[in-house]
C-alpha cells in the first residue's frame, strides 16, 4: 500500500491526521491536538464512532481503544468520520505519513459513515475545498499527488469549472464521488477489495422473530391441560379454591417477576405445603430444553475474511461439533471471521433470554469478569448472537454462552439474571443456580466454546 | 464574613446550602458596593469563594486564585465549605507508606490513572462513581495538606465515566497521586 497522508476537510481549513495509537481498552477513544494532552470536543463522538456495537472501526479493525492526533482543532460535526476512517485503513496498514515522513500521496476526504459503510453527505462542502485551494495556493500545503472524496450527493453539486477556478483543476487533484467505503477502497486499490455489494451484508443473518410480549399461550395451555386433569382428580371446587390460593404467585410468574416470585415462596416457607404444591406445578409446567449451536464464518476457499467484511463473497458457515457437556469444539482463529450463535428452544412458546460472554485466552474465566458481554432478548423461541472476529486479532478467546427458557419473558432479565450470573463464578456455583432457577420453572443451560490462536 | 466562616464548626444542612446558594448572588453585589471597584486589592467576597466552589461556569477574579494559594485563613476557610459543599470527599490516603499512588478510592468514587500509550509522557484520568444513577460532577478541588486547593474543570462523561487527558507531570496527577492530598468532587 502507498504511504498516503490524510487530510480532513473542515471549514478552518484541512487537518492531518497525524497519528493513530492503539490505546489501553480500559480508557475512551480520544481525538488529540497534535501530540499535545489536549482533547478534542469530537473526542466523546469519535468514542462512539470507534467502539462496537454503536462505531464501525473497533468492528473492522479489531481494537477498542485508539488515540487520534490531529495537526489542528475540530470542534463539532461528523464529516471528520470517513477520513478518519480512511486514517485508519492506512494506519492497519502501516501505510499513515504525516507531511514531514514525505507521503507519496494525499487524500482529501469529508463525509459521515454509517453502520453500513455508507457515505452520508455533509455541510460546507464548498467552504472546505476553499479553504484547501487557499492552502496550496498559500504554499501551507505541498502535495504531489492529491486525490480529494466526496459523498456522492456533494460532489454532485460542485461545478468542475468552479473548482479550476479557485485552483483544484484536474492537473492539481482528482475528486472521486463515493457513496461507501467500498467505493474508497477499490479507487485506493485496496488488497481483497475489489467490488463488491455492500447490501449483502448482512444478508446471512437469519432474523430472529420478536416476542409476542401480549399473550401467555404456553402456559394458558398447560395450566388448561392441568385443569383437566385435576379436575378429574379433585373436583371443580377444589380446583377453584386451590386456584384463588396460588392466584398471587401465578400472577407473579405470568409476569416474569421470578425474582419475587423466589422472594415470595422463600417468604412463605419452602417447605409448607403450599409452597410445595407451588414449586410442583411450576416444575410441571416448565419448558422444555434448549439447544445451543456455534457456526464459524470462514471464507471460501482462496478468499480472505476481508473479501467477507466487506461484501465480497459470503462466509460459508461450518457448525462445530458438540462435546457431551455443551461444550463445543475449540476452533482456530486462522480464518475465522466470526461466529454465528444460535439458541432455540423445543418448546414452541418458551421465552428466552441469555448472555454471550467472552474472555482472554489467559484469563480465567471462572474468576474474571468477561471482556465483553452481550445480552439477547427475551425472545420468542430462538436467540441469535453474530460475533465478528476484527482483522489481525491473533489471540485466543474463551466463550461462555448462558440461555435461559421460560413461559414468561423474564422481567427485569438484565437486572436480575444477570445478578444471578455474576454470583455463578464457576462451574459448581452454576449447577446450583441452574437447579435453583429449575425449581422456579426456569430452564437454565450454558455452552463453552473456545478459540485458539 | 470570612471570620464567621472561621469559626462555624459545624456541617451545613442541604436547606442551609440552598438558602446561601440563594443570596450568594446578591452579597456579591453588596460586596462590591462594600469595596468598591472590582481593583486587584479587593476583599475576597463570600459569594465568589462559594461561586468558585459551586459554580463550574464561574469564571474567578485573578485576586481570588491568588489569596487562595497565599491567604492562610481564607484557604482554610475554603475548604471547609468545600467538605461543606462537595458530593464526594476524598480523604487523604491511609496507606502503608508515603509517597505516590497510581489510583484512589473513596465511598462511591474511584480515580484511575492509565498511561498514554502513544506518549508516555501523558496520563489518563479516569474517574467513576460506583453509583451510576448519581449525578456527575462537574468539579475536582485537589486540596494540599498547607490547605491550598486548585480547582479542576472536568468535562461531559461518556458511559458514565469522566475522562481527562494530563501531562504526567501536570499538578492534577502529582496532586492526584499524592497521598496527602484530600480531593473533593462537585
Amino acid at each position: 500500500m502507498t504511504p498516503t497522508r490524510v487530510l480532513i476537510a473542515t471549514t478552518q481549513g484541512p487537518v492531518e491526521v497525524q497519528r493513530i495509537t492503539e490505546e489501553d481498552p480500559d480508557v475512551n477513544s480520544v481525538v488529540c491536538l497534535g501530540g499535545k494532552a489536549v482533547a478534542l470536543p469530537i473526542s466523546a463522538a469519535y468514542n462512539s464512532f470507534v467502539r462496537d456495537p454503536t462505531g464501525v472501526i473497533e468492528k473492522n479493525f479489531g481494537h477498542s481503544t485508539y488515540r487520534v492526533d490531529v495537526s489542528a482543532s475540530i470542534d463539532d460535526g461528523f464529516s471528520w468520520q470517513l477520513p478518519l476512517f480512511l486514517a485508519h485503513a492506512f494506519a492497519a496498514e502501516d501505510a499513515l505519513l504525516s507531511a514531514d515522513k514525505d507521503p507519496r500521496k494525499t487524500i482529501f476526504a469529508t463525509g459521515e459513515v454509517d453502520r453500513d459503510l455508507n457515505i452520508l453527505p455533509v455541510d460546507h462542502v464548498p467552504e472546505k475545498l476553499e479553504k484547501l485551494a487557499r492552502s496550496l495556493s498559500d504554499g501551507f500545503l505541498e502535495c504531489t499527488s492529491l486525490k480529494i472524496y466526496l459523498p456522492t450527493e456533494n460532489s454532485e453539486q460542485i461545478d468542475e469549472t468552479w473548482l479550476t477556478e479557485i485552483g483544484l483543476g484536474p492537473d492539481i487533484c482528482r475528486v472521486i464521488p463515493v457513496t461507501c467505503i467500498l467505493d474508497v477502497f477499490s479507487d485506493l486499490g485496496f488488497e481483497g477489495v475489489l467490488e463488491g455489494d455492500l447490501a449483502q451484508k448482512g444478508k446471512e443473518i437469519v432474523p430472529v422473530p420478536q416476542p409476542v410480549l401480549h399473550a401467555n399461550r404456553g402456559r394458558v395451555l398447560k395450566l388448561g391441560a392441568g385443569v383437566i386433569g385435576c379436575i378429574a382428580l379433585l373436583g371443580f371446587g377444589a380446583l377453584v379454591v386451590l386456584g384463588s390460593v396460588f392466584s398471587d404467585w401465578t400472577d407473579l410468574a405470568d409476569a416474569g417477576k421470578y425474582g419475587e416470585l423466589e422472594a415470595e415462596l422463600k417468604k412463605e416457607g419452602p417447605e409448607t405445603l403450599k409452597a410445595r404444591w407451588f414449586y410442583r406445578y411450576l416444575q410441571w409446567s416448565r419448558v422444555g430444553g434448549v439447544s445451543i449451536l456455534v457456526l464459524e464464518k470462514r471464507p471460501p476457499q482462496g478468499q480472505t475474511c476481508a473479501a467477507v467484511r466487506f461484501g465480497k463473497v459470503n462466509a460459508e458457515l461450518y457448525p462445530v461439533k458438540q462435546r457431551p457437556g455443551n461444550v463445543f469444539e475449540p476452533g482456530s482463529i486462522q480464518n475465522l471471521c466470526g461466529l454465528d450463535i444460535r439458541a432455540t428452544s423445543d418448546s414452541d412458546m418458551a421465552y428466552l433470554w441469555g448472555r454471550y460472554e467472552r474472555w482472554g485466552e489467559n484469563q480465567r474465566h471462572n474468576d474474571e469478569k468477561p471482556l465483553r458481554s452481550l445480552p439477547a432478548g427475551p425472545r420468542l423461541e430462538a436467540l441469535h448472537w453474530s460475533i465478528d472476529v476484527p482483522p489481525r486479532a491473533h489471540r485466543g478467546a474463551v466463550i461462555r454462552i448462558v440461555v435461559a427458557a421460560a413461559n414468561s419473558p423474564l422481567e427485569g432479565t438484565k437486572e436480575w439474571m444477570a445478578e444471578q450470573l455474576v454470583q455463578a463464578k464457576n462451574d459448581g456455583d452454576f449447577e446450583l443456580m441452574a437447579r435453583r432457577m429449575k425449581r422456579l420453572g426456569i430452564t437454565l443451560v450454558t455452552a463453552q466454546y473456545k478459540i485458539l490462536r | 464574613m470570612e471570620q464567621r466562616l472561621a469559626d462555624q464548626s459545624i456541617k451545613l444542612e442541604k436547606q442551609e446550602l440552598e438558602f446561601l446558594d440563594g443570596v450568594a448572588d446578591g452579597l456579591a453585589n453588596t460586596d462590591m458596593l462594600i469595596t468598591g471597584t472590582a481593583d486587584s486589592n479587593r476583599k475576597i467576597g463570600f459569594a465568589d469563594l462559594y461561586a468558585y466552589a459551586t459554580n463550574p461556569h464561574f469564571t474567578p477574579d485573578p485576586a481570588l486564585v491568588e489569596a487562595l494559594e497565599g491567604d492562610v485563613q481564607l484557604m482554610s476557610d475554603f475548604q471547609r465549605l468545600l467538605s461543606n459543599t462537595a458530593v464526594i470527599r476524598m480523604p487523604q490516603v491511609a496507606a502503608a507508606s508515603s509517597g505516590e499512588r497510581t489510583y484512589r478510592e473513596a465511598d462511591g468514587c474511584k480515580i484511575v490513572f492509565k498511561e498514554s500509550r502513544a506518549d508516555p509522557a501523558q496520563v489518563f484520568v479516569i474517574i467513576e462513581l460506583i453509583n451510576k444513577q448519581a449525578a456527575l460532577p462537574m468539579m475536582m478541588f485537589i486540596c494540599h495538606p498547607d490547605d491550598s486547593c486548585r480547582r479542576v474543570i472536568l468535562g461531559d462523561s461518556v458511559d458514565g465515566r469522566i475522562q481527562l487527558l494530563v501531562d504526567r507531570d501536570s499538578h492534577i496527577v502529582r496532586g492526584l497521586s499524592e497521598v496527602s492530598t484530600e480531593v473533593y468532587l462537585r
